[in-house]
């Protein structure tokens, strides 16, 4: 598993790439919770190269996402692969996200805030 | 490969394993001749992954191993996965509402609702101071 940061003019980029299961969460927790830290209130998770995904790696992005909510930000989540799309709808997450096809898109759903 | 024989692995009770144990079921599925979908390496990952996460985090033998072995056959895969930890029983677990909202999510829970939609069949067995679970992946994908 991989982080990448990408800052932009509305907020964030961060992509998320290979495996995000149990072993590999912390660093993203710890990499979003420092941003939010930091100040920073509207994120795009990048997910273009997220091969898989397990629950605990949902239970990350679902922190993510009450936390944004409780700091008043917003986040949105770009490009999900095939396998991460399954698991997303196996448990129900499709419908409390928003998500986007590209990153442009999200991008851009930053900036009409 | 048939039915007679079962490629083994042993691991520790430790997160760090997942990476081994992940590499580990590619190659099998390649020894094997290759899932016949990616879909089923997909779905046995998953389940293995889930249940194996689930023993660590929460079983009560931190210096215990954990006891994997694959099959394959001509109705396709079974993987056994044995612990050292207390006696408990996944399939006694009732199914989560995937249907909540953000504030009512829950937490837990959510690996065993994967291992069984993913799987075909599971059985539940303690065994000489084991737990057992036995899941299978039927390969024409039902």
């Amino acid at each position: 598993m991989e982080i990448q940061e990408k800052q932009i003019e509305h907020g964030v980029i961060l992509s998320i790439s290979g495996r995000l299961d149990a072993n590999h969460t912390k660093p993203v927790e710890e990499k979003f919770l420092q941003l939010v830290e930091a100040g920073q209130k509207q994120f795009v998770f990048d997910l273009s190269s997220l091969e898989y995904i397990s629950s605990a790696g949902l239970r990350v992005l679902l922190l993510a996402a009450k936390k944004t909510k409780a700091i008043s930000g917003r986040l949105v989540l770009a490009s999900l692969t095939e396998p991460v799309l399954e698991v997303f709808d196996m448990s129900g997450f499709t419908t409390i996200f928003t998500q986007y096809r590209t990153i442009e898109e999200a991008t851009a759903a930053l900036q009409e805030s | 490969m048939d039915n007679t024989e079962v490629l083994t692995m042993i691991i520790q009770s430790d997160l760090r394993e997942l990476d081994r144990v992940s590499v580990w079921l590619e190659q099998s599925c390649q020894a094997a001749g290759g899932c016949r979908m990616n879909e089923t390496l997909r779905h046995l990952q998953l389940a293995c992954d889930e249940w194996i996460t689930n023993i660590i985090s929460y079983g009560d033998k931190r210096d215990g191993l954990i006891y994997l072995a694959l099959t394959h056959g001509q109705q396709g895969w079974t993987l056994v996965i044995e612990d050292e930890a207390a006696p408990y029983n996944p399939l006694e677990r009732g199914e989560v509402d995937v249907r909540k909202n953000l504030d009512e999510k829950p937490i837990g829970g959510l690996g065993i609702h994967f291992i069984r939609t993913v799987m075909n069949d599971l059985t539940y067995e303690r065994v000489n101071g084991r737990n057992r679970l036995t899941m299978t992946k039927r390969e024409d994908g039902v």
